[in-house]
């Protein structure tokens, strides 16, 4: 299974590679490798999830040879093409000035950074893939589902997707991820839902790779790397990427499209990235519909520019690359798709709604929210990020064709809050199980225009480390900090355990029994709130132990506290609005589940007006055991 | 060297180090939130609907069910509540491709998740299969 899963994700790779390097000036391949990876990636993931989709179609019952051959003759084309454009320019410089290198000593200072940034955010996702492994919501409920009619079907998938009872599964959505997922369920001959977070952490990686590629590209590896490491560490992002959900790979192919615009302003007669350009458009299109979105927001602004610039030819070939790639989402929505549900049931309503103030008040209001909200910071970056802005050397920053990225996001911004003000559906709910997500497929290409805005850097001269001296230096802290942070990772209380000790050999695990809320969190500090009567359980592993538990407790209203164990009562007093410590007396616990019962006067209050404001019976603040 | 000249040469060195810095801080935070999976850790929903699916989907395909069967929980919530909601798409997600059908009265096969069916369907239909994981598969009593 792995073999076969690793040839398709590898072949995939290569197709897309050789469809990027074949569009790509020769003389740039080396030093937009970074870039060129993403890139390929992304093609590869996208062109062979349309010949997964047209193989599926085939009246054959040999559909994975299909799309096997048609993936291998287009490798073979790919080779033969690219060995021809080899041989037919020598490898040069670059004419146009080259980005300045970073200097040894920030390099390795960097790459510590950066690489320990990854292990971090590869720790998270993990985390996360390990709690929800189908995905999130819109994981098991769209992406995967419509992945599973590609697997679980012998080609007849169309016709189950139209199945009127199915019709929340959102038949007419575009096809790039389950036909990925399903393409590799297909190679594996099973459907482990690892494949699923792995092609979504796949789009995530590409994105990063992307995002650094393109700044180190046109400004320097340190703005790459500043541009890159703010990706790979935003927890929206990090979260986000084994999710399944469509946004991560619809926002790669967003920036990769930006990405391919940018560096085609870049090099005059370089028509090839334009092309890309396009076809990343036509894929983002082939991803979600905010992908149309994106491409009628995007093909026009684009097309002006280059054409104003004098660059006629690139704006035919963008337009070439996007006919190609859009072609199949095209032929997916008029060959009898349904109706997408935001455009069929609004009907005569539209201006009642565009015209509804409460409407604009609460979509600015959640859009201002969400803003932060997304990011998922503890501690904003967003002031750190406009004050490197006012960085000197001041003056002009942009360079020509560089000035649309930001009005870019701005506009689909503004596409994003149309379709709100015309949903069907009920807007709060809209807002809040959405907009964070759109959130996250913008937050690359506005990274990307953040980071054009930073100051150039010159480097000085560095001092001369000896290489291998300095490469051995460099893994060994490396491996040394990963480790570290593997061990200070796992000294974490798991998921479902409110604390934990050792003692004697023995460990003792505090765990939530009945009658508790998920847990909060601010910081490093974690609360429960208990619904009433609520038990908290004391896990003893092997042998009889004894442990003494202390937390801090409060209530919205006074009320009385008794804490007992087995009949037995262990404390008794009355819990107030201000935190109280309670300590009690040392427990002896046998081997397995010690329950500890939390039982209060009075029944739990509201904690506000919301008709479904929680009912708070009493919080356990921070339990302790020694 | 004058402000201007030291933030020209360390600004964005520094800019990036403040940036990763607080990044890293926020991640490790992050962490805290997103704890690992353990022994006392609940269990994934989808993963157990899954499980607890895949025996009925398999009777279905064998025994050439094509049609829409009917879909009953009685036990997580009012229908379309989000209990209701989450029951029912993961049951579908699991069962594909047997399209499930909330309104199962005009099904002739039914699944139900849990036993508040049998006072739904004892009327017009039988119990087939029961399966372990508390699932039970009923059909229209023929007339």
């Amino acid at each position: 299974m792995m073999a076969g899963v690793i040839w398709a994700w590898l072949s995939a790779w290569a197709i897309g590679t050789g469809v990027v390097l074949l569009c790509w000036p020769r003389e740039q391949w080396r030093r937009d490798h970074l870039l060129l990876l993403g890139l390929g990636l992304l093609a590869g993931l996208g062109v062979t999830s349309v010949v997964y989709v047209a193989s599926s179609l085939l009246p054959t019952d040999e559909r994975l040879l299909a799309g096997a051959v048609i993936e291998g003759c287009a490798l073979v084309a790919l080779v033969v093409a690219l060995r021809r454009k080899w041989d037919g320019l020598p490898l040069t410089a670059a004419e146009h000035p080259q980005a300045p290198p970073l200097p040894r000593v920030w390099a390795w200072c960097v790459g510590i950074v950066v690489i320990q940034g990854a292990v971090l955010a590869g720790i998270v996702a993990w985390r996360m893939y390990q709690i929800d492994p189908h995905g999130g919501w819109d994981a098991w409920a769209i992406w995967n589902l419509q992945a599973r009619a590609f697997f679980r079907t012998e080609g007849t998938w169309p016709e189950l997707m139209r199945q009127t009872q199915l019709a929340w599964a959102h038949g007419d959505y575009p096809k790039a991820v389950p036909a990925s997922v399903a393409r590799l369920w297909q190679w594996a001959g099973a459907e482990p839902a690892w494949i699923a977070a792995g092609m979504s952490a796949s789009f995530a990686a590409a994105t990063v790779l992307v995002v650094t590629g393109v700044l180190s590209a046109l400004r320097s590896p340190l703005v790459g790397a500043i541009g890159g490491f703010i990706l790979l560490t935003l927890p929206g992002f990090v979260l986000a990427a084994p999710s399944a959900h469509a946004d991560i790979p619809l926002g790669a192919f967003m920036a990769a499209a930006v990405t391919a615009a940018l560096m085609s302003r870049r090099t005059e007669g370089a028509v090839g990235p334009a092309m890309v350009a396009g076809l990343m458009t036509g894929l983002a299109a082939w991803t979600k519909n905010e992908g149309l979105l994106f491409a009628v927001v995007f093909l026009p602004l684009y097309t002006v520019g280059v054409v104003c610039a004098g660059q006629k030819r690139s704006a035919g070939y963008f337009l070439l690359g996007l006919a190609v790639a859009i072609a199949p989402t095209v032929m997916l929505k008029v060959s009898g798709a349904p109706p997408n549900d935001v455009m069929a049931d609004v009907g005569s309503r539209w201006w009642s709604m565009i015209t509804d103030g409460a409407r604009h008040e609460v979509i600015l209001n959640a859009f201002i929210r969400d803003a932060t909200t997304f990011t998922g910071w503890t501690y904003g970056l967003y002031p750190v990020m406009g004050a490197a802005l006012l960085l000197p050397p001041w003056g002009r920053r942009l360079r020509e064709g560089e000035g649309w990225v930001l009005p870019l996001v701005a506009l689909m911004a503004c596409g994003y809050y149309a379709v709100y003000l015309i949903s069907p559906h009920d807007l709060s709910w809209h807002l809040n199980s959405s907009l964070v997500r759109l959130y996250v497929q913008l937050a690359p290409v506005a990274l990307v225009g953040w980071a054009l805005w930073l100051p150039a850097w010159s480097p000085r001269k560095d001092r001369v480390v000896s290489r291998w001296g300095a490469k051995i230096a460099f893994v060994a802290i490396n491996v040394g900090l990963s480790a570290a942070l593997v061990i200070a990772l796992s000294a974490q209380p798991r998921r479902g355990e409110l604390t934990k000790m050792e003692k004697d050999g023995n460990s003792v695990v505090l765990t939530a029994g009945e009658g508790w809320y998920p847990s909060e969190s601010d910081g490093s500090s974690r609360w429960w709130w208990s619904r009433g009567r609520a038990s908290l359980v004391l896990n003893a592993q092997t042998a009889p132990v004894t442990a003494t538990l202390s937390f801090h407790t409060r209530s919205l209203q006074s009320r009385t506290l008794w804490i007992s164990s087995r009949g037995r009562e262990l404390w008794r007093g009355e819990v107030e609005e201000t935190f109280l410590e309670v300590t009690l007396p040392p427990l002896a616990l046998q081997p397995g589940a010690n329950e500890l019962w939390f039982e209060i006067s009075g029944a739990p209050v509201k904690e506000g007006s919301a008709p479904d404001a929680r009912a708070l019976g009493l919080m356990i603040h921070d339990p302790r055991l020694r | 060297m004058k402000l201007p000249a030291k933030l020209s040469r360390f600004g964005l060195p520094l800019c990036f180090a403040a940036l990763a810095g607080l990044a890293l801080v926020n991640l490790w935070q992050t962490s805290r939130i997103i704890a690992a999976t353990g022994p006392y850790s609940p269990p994934d929903v989808a993963s157990l609907h899954d499980r607890a699916c895949e025996p009925v989907r398999q009777t279905l395909l064998a025994r050439a069910v094509r049609e829409p069967v009917g879909f009953i929980v009685t036990e997580r919530g009012e229908r379309n509540s989000q209990g209701w909601t989450e029951a029912y798409y993961l049951a579908q997600y699991a069962m594909l491709p047997v399209v499930l059908d909330p309104a199962y009265e005009r099904c002739d096969w039914v699944v139900a998740l849990d036993e508040g069916a049998q006072t739904l369907l004892a009327n017009a239909y039988e119990r087939v299969e029961d399966f372990p994981s508390g699932l039970a598969l009923w059909r229209r009593r023929v007339p």
